[in-house]
C-alpha cells in the first residue's frame, strides 16, 4: 500500500522528486515543448496532492500519474491550435559527427510524431518512450488492449511514411 | 527508415534527461501551491520570527509610549514687580573705574534688566517702582517704595 500524504511533507518531496522525471518527459514527448510540460507537470502534483490518496502498490500509482499526464496533455492539444512550430528537442553535448546526425533524426522524429492524432500520440509515447506495457497503456488510456495495439501500430507506420519521404 | 530503427530512436529518447532547471522549476511551483500559508510559516519559521519579533515589538514600544510633558524653564517665568525690586536693591553699587568713569556707568546701568511700563502698572505688585528716564539715557532715575 502506497499512502500519499495529504499535507504538504517531506514524503510528498520525495515523491515528486522521484515521479517527476517521467512525468515531465512523458508530457513533453506528447507536447514537444518543455514549457508546456512543466505546466502539465506541475498540475500533475497538485492533483495528487489533492488526491491524498493510497493506491495498493506502485504499478497503480504510476498508472494513475501517467493518466492524470496523457489526460491533461490531451486537454492541451485540444485547446491549443497546431501552430507548425517545430518542437524543441535539447541537443545533447556532444561533438562526434554521429551525435549530431542521430539528434538531427530525433529531432524529424519528434516533428514526426507531432503530426500524429494526439492519442495515438500518446499511446506511441507510453508504449514506445516510457516503455509500458500494452496492458498498462490501456489502462492509462481507458482503452482496449486492442485499439492501444492498433493505434501504435498506425502511429509507427506513419511515423516510418513521414521519415522515409524526408530522406527521399 | 524501418520499424526497428525507429523503435531504437525512441529507446535513446527514454534515457534523455530532464533539464534541471525545468525540474527545478516544478518542484518550487508545486512546492508554493501546494502549501498553505500556515505550512509555509512552519516551514520558513526562521525568517518569519525575523521579521515579526522586531515589528511586533515597536508597535508595543509605540503604543505604551506617554507623551512626554516638557517642564516650563522657570528662567522664561515673568518676575514680579516685588523679585525685580528685590533684585535691583541686592544688587552692588556699580565701581567707577578712574580711568573711564563714563564708560563704567555705562555698562552697570545697561546691566540692570528694565522692568516694563505695564509690570511696574501692576497692581499686584508688593513695592512700587517709578522709573523717570532722564535725557541723558545712561541716567534713569528709579524710586523704589515699600
Amino acid at each position: 500500500m502506497l499512502e500519499i500524504p495529504r499535507e504538504a511533507s517531506d514524503s510528498f518531496d520525495r515523491i515528486v522528486r522521484e515521479r517527476e522525471t517521467r512525468v515531465m518527459r512523458a508530457a513533453y514527448r506528447i507536447l514537444g515543448n518543455w514549457s508546456d510540460a512543466e505546466d502539465v507537470a506541475q498540475e500533475v502534483f497538485l492533483r495528487l496532492h489533492r488526491h491524498g490518496s493510497s493506491f495498493p502498490n506502485d504499478a497503480a500509482f504510476g498508472s494513475w500519474l501517467y493518466r492524470v499526464t496523457v489526460n491533461l496533455c490531451l486537454d492541451r492539444t485540444r485547446a491549443a491550435r497546431p501552430t507548425g512550430e517545430m518542437p524543441e528537442l535539447r541537443s545533447q553535448d556532444q561533438s562526434a559527427e554521429a551525435a549530431v546526425i542521430r539528434e538531427q533524426e530525433k529531432r524529424r522524429l519528434m516533428d514526426a510524431l507531432s503530426t500524429l492524432p494526439p492519442r495515438e500520440r500518446a499511446a506511441v509515447v507510453l508504449r514506445e518512450i516510457e516503455g509500458l506495457s500494452t496492458s498498462e497503456v490501456a489502462s492509462v488510456m481507458g482503452s482496449a488492449e486492442a485499439t492501444v495495439r492498433s493505434q501504435v501500430a498506425r502511429a509507427i507506420a506513419r511515423l516510418r511514411e513521414v521519415m522515409s519521404a524526408e530522406e527521399r | 527508415m524501418t520499424e526497428d530503427q525507429i523503435r531504437e530512436l525512441f529507446r535513446e529518447m527514454r534515457e534523455e534527461p530532464v533539464p534541471a532547471d525545468s525540474r527545478a522549476r516544478v518542484r518550487v511551483a508545486v512546492d508554493e501551491r501546494s502549501r498553505t500559508w500556515a505550512e509555509r510559516l512552519r516551514r520558513h519559521w526562521k525568517i518569519a520570527a525575523a521579521v515579526l519579533v522586531p515589528a511586533f515589538a515597536v508597535l508595543v514600544a509605540m503604543l505604551a509610549r506617554e507623551p512626554v510633558r516638557v517642564p516650563r524653564p522657570e528662567a522664561n517665568a515673568r518676575p514680579t514687580a516685588a523679585e525685580e525690586t528685590a533684585a535691583l536693591t541686592a544688587m552692588p553699587a556699580p565701581e567707577v573705574s578712574a580711568s573711564h568713569p563714563r564708560l563704567a556707568a555705562h555698562r552697570a546701568v545697561r546691566a540692570v534688566p528694565r522692568p516694563s511700563a505695564e509690570r511696574i502698572a501692576d497692581g499686584n505688585a508688593a513695592g512700587v517702582v517709578i522709573r523717570i528716564e532722564t535725557p541723558d539715557p545712561n541716567v534713569v532715575i528709579l524710586l523704589v517704595g515699600g
